[in-house]
């Protein structure tokens, strides 16, 4: 049935979602103080050819995840390896999710709660959008991205008071190599995460055009973290943003209009689990669903108990305390993750396009592409 | 001893929820992956109880990577 | 004698009318009577009916008066001869099988035997008490249609025949219930409704094994999509205007006799707050309504729930007055405020529950005790707190708005409640995030429950939040209807 079918609108709103997941809460590119509105837009700037490059890569192989090139392209052993890969990766990114989170919520609203039971439920709810599936989710992200987006416009105009444009002076005072690190860090949290979507969607859809998906989630997303950057630096000033962890939070709470309006900031909390839960189920879905491809198992939906749970438990492991993970997250991440981001998606595309261009030279005439209409959510074959 | 409880209770529950899939489609990786989550839960959370450290691959990976590339000096 | 042999009649007029005494037993209700033609001994007839169901004067004018005066003029065969020339009546049928006969003298018919053939006739002489054709207690409006449906199928479906005149309305009736073979009838209109569904509820309908139907509500759970679930997949209502509006939109609704509840299908999540007052009064009205019923399912499930998490959890919310203001009500109240705010709704529901039933003029006395002795006298010796109560009135209040759903809107709030009463803000969240995802993958015989409508532009506004005025609403919910559009107004009329 039509309903069925994911659009264009499906897959912007899921990267949207996505994209202001953790980084809202977390912030990025914050070493570098008041120049981290230039590195995220620095950042917005090296992500766009990176997108061009994950387009080509699907649009290679039109109507397939990334579950069917990898083998197609690599051979099955070497290309269930990669995909197994993508498993640790997007797992090892739901569990640091998840406990970004969890720490996020204790910090800030619930002390007394144990961060395990948090994490539990967090996780329960994902394991459940992640089992209804990957087109419900999207009609979730339709249904919420709206109001995580006006509510973060009304958050800024509210704190409008506040601001001071003195704040963002000096323009480029950090040298040249923290930039470089910092917008490096800003593409690689979160913009480079999305390479997990190639996991999830398909190109060579005539209602869902994969281009377009990409670049309208960039531009809406990092508009998004942008304003959500830009506002903090201009209420907090250069010293206090950098001190704080959690400064979108900060400055939420420093709302007050008319004595009513006043310590919102549980408000952003709730309007960000939304966000964290759509980036936590992807990543979730893409480790269950890769996880079902390398051990031949039909349906992804039997294991997503098991991991979800376990993904719960391990997020209390992974990091020692709540400073390992702002290290982390500012450091180590943007490294360790280049190649997932960058290195593999490279091999893979100079592979696609050689294999691609032989094929044609072998066929000699245009492939015929399928248009009709494909569901969007995959489906595992034995 | 309550995080544990509810982590058992959590998986119980899934499995019956799960229950027409995991046992009737019979499918023994399905089972096993199951048992392993189920045994890794309970060392965890056995290892925290009684406060032995657990071993993390990442700190591995962040020992390996600080080492190519510092962290900036503050 | 064998199955096959029992329910044959037999050639002579007394062994059929003894076969059929034997099967009432000593049943009073069972009449009958013999008689021949006043020329002829030929023509020898036995009835039978039962007292109450049937109308005694047109027994008596249309089939004994014409069958003793007929003129026989020694036609050899007689039953023909009654049929078409002599039985009055305006409805005959020809009917071999004495369980057919009998269930069907059951229902009102009159049975008439002749003697010397093996062949019986069912007259129509249906005339029972009903209730009377009145506006329905559950459905009351102020503007519209004020007839509701009665019990009797025939009614009820004439009074949906009369509100749609084209000949594509269609009527297709079939049996249910082995023991109590309930009619029931599916009505649709063809090239409207859509043949997908169709054939799937006909498919269930025809699953259903039961031994007894006496209420729609039989069928309702048993044709349901998600038969738990604590949302309707399948809708009821009473009155025949708005059965009208679904049919006319591409929803198949099913009359069950013996039930003034008529069910539609598919049914949607909208259509809770759907009434049809909405599109009598002009649309702006129309749309402030039905925002306000939306609003006030949402304050119904959240509010209990959101003020235990901001009272419990998150104090720093309240502005610094008010928070005064409910510290002090809550002192010396020995209970937490979860489970004050559990016990009022459990009195709450039990006293609705109890208004109910009861018989009307104890209504005002139970009214008094339930608003005097339990909320004033609890808040007084300081057993509850009186925000408490405040916040129970009001739950109570807008929950009465969303009638068609209320059932569902207890258990969400319960759900909500205990969810706060862990976690805050943030179960609240959690239930809210987990009931949206369950609702968006919900679906009533195919239609997703929250409605997709691909159309372009703002076709998917045009009748759910609001009310749009009908030269806007063009075309018909998608899925449900093959021939989309509805009206063909070119531009908006605008008279000077």
């Amino acid at each position: 049935m039509n309903s069925e079918l994911l659009k264009t609108k499906h897959g912007v709103s899921l990267l949207v979602m996505f994209l202001m997941g953790s980084s809202i809460v977390i912030g990025t590119a914050s070493d570098v103080k008041q120049d981290a509105w230039e590195a995220i837009i620095l950042s917005a700037l090296f992500t766009a050819p990176v997108f061009l490059m994950y387009c080509r890569i699907m649009d290679n192989h039109k109507g397939k995840t990334m579950l069917e090139i990898l083998p197609e392209l690599f051979g099955s052993i070497a290309g269930k390896v990669m995909i197994g890969l993508y498993v640790l990766y997007a797992l090892h990114l739901g569990i640091l999710v998840v406990r970004n989170f969890t720490e996020f919520i204790q910090i800030v609203s619930l002390p007394e709660t144990p961060m395990r039971v948090v994490a539990l439920v967090f996780s329960i709810v994902c394991i459940y959008a992640v089992k209804t599936g990957t087109f419900v989710l999207s009609r979730f992200a339709v249904f919420t991205v709206p109001i995580v987006l006006a509510f973060m416009i009304l958050m800024t105009l509210f704190s409008m008071p506040d601001m001071h444009l003195s704040n963002l002076k000096p323009y480029f005072a950090s040298g040249w190599i923290p930039m470089l690190r910092n917008t490096y860090g800003a593409f690689s949290f979160p913009f480079g995460e999305t390479v997990l979507f190639l996991f999830v969607f398909r190109a060579g859809n005539e209602y869902f055009k994969l281009k377009r998906v990409y670049f309208y989630a960039l531009f809406i997303g990092c508009g998004a973290i942008l304003m959500a950057t830009l506002r903090n630096l201009l209420v907090l000033g250069s010293g206090l943003f950098g001190s704080y962890h959690f400064s979108s939070y900060v400055t939420a709470g420093l709302i007050d209009i008319g004595d009513i309006v006043q310590r919102i900031e549980i408000l952003l909390s709730i309007v960000l689990i939304f966000t964290g839960l759509i980036k936590i189920s992807i990543c979730l879905y893409v480790a269950v669903a890769g996880l079902s491809k390398i051990f031949n198992i039909t349906d992804y939906k039997t294991i997503t108990a098991p991991v979800g749970i376990f993904a719960a438990i391990y997020s209390y492991v992974v990091y020692g305390n709540t400073q390992e993970m702002f290290f982390w997250a500012a450091y180590v991440y943007p490294y360790y993750a280049m190649p997932f981001q960058l290195l593999i998606p490279l091999v893979i595309w100079i592979t696609s396009e050689i294999k691609t261009k032989i094929e044609k030279n072998k066929m000699g005439k245009t492939e015929k592409i399928r248009t009709d209409d494909i569901k969007v959510v995959p489906v595992i074959t034995q | 001893m309550i995080p544990l409880l509810m982590y058992f209770f959590a998986m119980v529950v899934f499995i019956f929820v799960d229950y027409d899939i995991v046992f009737k489609v019979k499918q023994k990786k399905v089972i096993f992956i199951y048992c392993f989550v189920t045994v890794s839960t309970l060392s965890v959370l056995l290892m925290n109880h009684y406060g032995v450290d657990i071993p993390s691959p990442f700190c591995y990976i962040k020992d390996f990577v600080t080492s190519i590339i510092p962290p900036p000096q503050k | 004698m064998n199955e096959s042999e029992k329910t044959k009649l037999s050639q002579s007029l007394k062994a059929n009318m003894e076969t059929v005494k034997t099967i009432y037993g000593s049943d009073s209700t069972l009449k009958m009577r013999s008689f021949s033609n006043l020329e002829s001994d030929k023509i020898k007839c036995g009835i039978f009916y039962i007292e109450g169901l049937v109308n005694k004067e047109s027994i008596s004018k249309n089939i004994i008066r014409p069958i003793i005066q007929a003129e026989y003029s020694g036609e050899k065969d007689i039953p023909a001869l009654l049929k078409d020339k002599v039985i009055t009546s305006e409805h005959i049928r020809v009917e071999q099988d004495l369980t057919a006969l009998i269930e069907a003298v059951n229902y009102g018919d009159t049975a008439l035997f002749i003697d010397g053939f093996a062949t019986a006739f069912l007259i129509d002489s249906k005339d029972w008490k009903q209730r009377q054709i009145e506006e329905p207690q559950s459905e009351m409006t102020v503007r519209g249609p004020k007839e509701g449906f009665t019990e009797c199928i025939m009614v009820n479906l004439s009074l949906i025949r009369r509100r749609i005149i084209t000949q594509d309305l269609k009527y297709e009736f079939s049996e249910i219930g082995t023991r109590t073979k309930t009619k029931i009838c599916m009505c649709y209109i063809e090239g409207v409704a859509n043949k997908n569904i169709l054939g799937e509820l006909k498919d269930r309908l025809s699953k259903i094994n039961m031994d007894a139907v006496l209420d729609s509500g039989y069928i309702q759970e048993c044709i349901k999509d998600a038969p738990m679930s604590i949302f309707k997949t399948v809708g009821s209502t009473e009155k025949p205007d708005i059965i009208c509006g679904k049919l006319l939109e591409g929803r198949i609704a099913i009359v069950v006799d013996g039930s003034p509840e008529v069910i539609t299908v598919p049914y949607l999540f909208i259509e809770a707050f759907q009434t049809g007052e909405d599109y009598y009064i002009p649309s702006v009205y129309g749309s402030i309504n039905r925002f306000l019923r939306i609003a006030s399912f949402f304050l119904t499930t959240m509010i209990p729930a959101n003020y235990i998490a901001l009272v419990t959890f998150h104090q720093e919310m309240i502005p610094t007055p008010l928070a005064i203001s409910i510290a002090a009500a809550s002192t010396g109240t020995p209970f937490p405020t979860i489970v004050e705010m559990a016990l009022m709704l459990i009195v709450f529901e039990i006293i609705r529950e109890a208004i109910v039933r009861m018989p009307s003029f104890m209504g005002q006395a139970i009214s008094i005790v339930g608003v005097l002795v339990i909320g004033q006298a609890t808040v007084e010796a300081r057993f509850i707190s009186a925000p408490i109560i405040i916040i129970v009135a009001f739950t109570a209040i807008t929950g009465l708005m969303i009638g068609k759903i209320k059932s569902t809107s207890i258990i969400l709030r319960m759900i909500f409640i205990i969810l706060s009463g862990f976690l805050g803000f943030y179960g609240i969240i959690f239930g809210f995030i987990v009931t949206c995802i369950y609702l968006l993958q919900l679906k009533s015989f195919g239609v997703p429950f929250i409605h997709v409508d691909n159309s372009k532009g703002l076709h998917g506004v045009t009748d759910t939040i609001i009310r749009a005025p009908w030269w806007y609403l063009k075309l018909r919910p998608a899925f449900m209807a093959i021939d989309r559009k509805r009206n063909d107004f070119k531009t908006k009329k605008v008279r000077k």
